[in-house]
């Protein structure tokens, strides 16, 4: 794995291998240095896909406690931000799967009643229904898939993705298209309340 | 020949290379085929984007204060930096400054040997679990050298101890104690303080007393495959029931006194056994002979050492031969072992350890075997 020079990562590899050198040899400098460069880019990762600042938030410092209870290693060439989001990505996924089972009835109401009463503006309530059918939808693929779309979305290039995934920028396509008809499957499947708001 | 769905997928997202790019440009010109399957690419990805467009920004901006996420994480580690302290701290001391270089090596056969050689006493505890208590010291000579011209063992130790180790329960800090009663009272047990000291120690000693601590250790094969390969030693078959072995330690509170004077520190630690819970039906001889395997034994040997060691009342310090020597010596009736630092210094750094009544001992300092043997007597 290797980053060019025109990357917009807020480091360059070099400088992650002297931090992760740092790091490995305990000093709590190179971690909040690590910590500092990386935590807003992460947050803002998750929060797109969690939609909540708090549960991102949580999710985010799992991460860095997962870098500061198992440094990485400066002399297997890690690439730092890659392997953030690839854990970022794992631990929102777990949490987008839990949150789906805790919050999908409440939330699901939640949003039926304000738009019932007008209490708020309408068009929010129906965001707020579709963004969470669409987590939900997330959540029911399989990893890969979710985190591929996810990364795509986010904004990524192929090149950065197959960094954070495993693979090589060539199977990129390949992959994002096989989940992008998956998503598509499992959207057709909620599509009958989507025409229900449609008509409304 | 057809365009893969991929390159077609990476052509919308303009993710191909310039060449790439005008061949299939070139080939679309063609292919109705190839075509069609881009349309349906580019419809199937609008429409995804559209529905995961509504995931975009949050409203209100969500920017997060990266500085209160730093003090939150803090808050947050504080307690496992101060377990991680107090679980060195006697190690660190009892091993601490001219004995970095030892202890280094130390760690590395003390992470693998963890399970095995902290072992001992079976206690009827429970029908599933043995529980095992430090009774004696034994010291095996080990060889480090295929560990320290190995730059990745650092890395698979550090792996191995965060992933492998849990704590159980987060001791609090250390408490200091004005005197020894108050301190016995802290501790839960008599602590004792010698009667006689080298003359250039000078009293009263700086007296502390840490928390308990409890950890559990999954032993992982994958771990143990990686130790084997740092140490060359993959042709050493795991025993059975060691992949996921769980092992729990409770380490009961530590009393330590520390005496000061211009040669250095005098250390005294004293501490009810740790208690290690192995599953009953680990074979405890097998993986002690393991464990002497990877610390450099030959087959014979190791098979030799692990039916003559007592596994059940043992507590097997592995002592790397080019940087430490070991004695056995007889101390106020118990049998102890004295580890001294190989130094060209005049005054090398000196451990004893024995136990007597259930609790175990430790003095630490620069100063000859018969004085730290006199300064250990004198506490009974």
């Amino acid at each position: 794995m290797s980053r060019n020079s025109e990357d917009s990562k807020p480091m360059s590899l070099s400088a992650d291998a002297a931090l992760l050198k740092r790091l490995q040899n305990g000093e709590t400098a190179a971690f909040e240095s690590i910590f500092h460069s990386y935590y807003p880019a992460i947050f803002r990762l998750l929060v797109g896909l969690l939609g909540s600042a708090a549960d991102a938030d949580d999710v985010a410092q799992e991460v860095f406690l997962k870098l500061y209870r198992r440094p990485l290693s400066a002399d297997r060439q890690h690439n730092l931000g890659a392997w953030l989001y690839r854990v970022a990505t794992r631990l929102g996924y777990n949490a987008l799967r839990g949150q789906g089972r805790r919050h999908r009835r409440e939330e699901l109401w939640e949003h039926r009643r304000q738009a019932d009463a007008g209490s708020g503006p309408e068009q929010n309530a129906l965001q707020a229904e579709t963004q969470t059918e669409v987590r939900q939808i997330l959540a029911q693929l399989p990893f890969k898939q979710a985190q591929i779309l996810f990364l795509r979305h986010h904004g990524l290039a192929y090149k950065e993705i197959a960094q954070i995934v495993g693979c090589k920028p060539g199977s990129v396509g390949t992959l994002l298209a096989r989940a992008e008809r998956a998503f598509e499957a499992r959207y057709r499947e909620t599509l009958p309340t989507t025409e229900r708001r449609g008509d409304a | 020949m057809h365009k893969k769905e991929g390159q077609l997928r990476a052509y919308l997202d303009h993710q191909v290379p310039a060449e790439e790019s005008e061949a299939i440009e070139e080939h679309l010109k063609t292919c109705e085929t190839c075509r069609q399957r881009l349309d349906t690419l580019r419809l199937r990805s609008e429409a995804v984007a559209s529905a995961m467009g509504v995931l975009a920004e949050p409203a209100g901006g969500m920017q997060p204060s990266t500085t209160r996420a730093f003090a939150q994480f803090q808050r947050r580690i504080e307690p496992e930096s101060v377990s991680r302290r107090s679980m060195t701290i006697m190690w660190n001391r009892l091993t601490s400054g001219r004995w970095r270089a030892a202890w280094a090596a130390f760690t590395a056969v003390v992470v693998l040997a963890l399970f095995v050689f902290y072992p001992p006493l079976r206690t009827a505890a429970s029908d599933f679990l043995g529980v095992f208590r430090v009774r004696k010291f034994t010291a095996i000579p080990v060889n480090l050298s295929a560990l320290e011209s190995n730059p990745t063992f650092a890395t698979i130790l550090e792996s191995a101890l965060s992933d492998q180790v849990e704590m159980t329960q987060v001791p609090g800090p250390l408490t200091s104690a004005e005197s020894a009663q108050e301190a016995s009272t802290l501790a839960g047990f008599e602590v004792r303080l010698p009667d006689w000291l080298p003359e250039t120690y000078a009293g009263p000693p700086k007296m502390q007393v840490a928390d308990e601590t409890a950890f559990r250790v999954t032993v992982s094969g994958d771990y143990v495959r990686l130790m084997q390969e740092a140490l060359g030693k993959t042709d050493v078959p795991v025993p059975a029931g060691l992949d996921g072995a769980k092992v729990y330690v409770a380490i009961p509170k530590v009393f330590t006194a520390m005496y000061t004077s211009e040669r250095g520190l005098l250390l005294l630690v004293q501490a009810p056994s740790p208690e290690v819970t192995l599953p009953a039906d680990l074979d405890i001889t097998r993986i002690g002979e393991f464990a002497l395997r990877m610390a450099g034994m030959s087959e014979g040997q190791a098979a030799h050492m692990a039916q003559t060691i007592d596994w059940a009342s043992t507590l097997v310090i592995p002592v790397p031969m080019q940087y430490a020597a070991y004695t056995e010596v007889s101390v106020a009736g118990a049998d102890g072992l004295i580890i001294s630092e190989r130094s060209e210094r005049a005054d090398p750094e000196l451990v004893l350890m024995f136990e007597r009544d259930g609790i175990v001992y430790g003095v630490q300092g620069s100063v000859p075997s018969e004085d730290l043997i006199a300064i250990a007597e004198s506490m009974f």
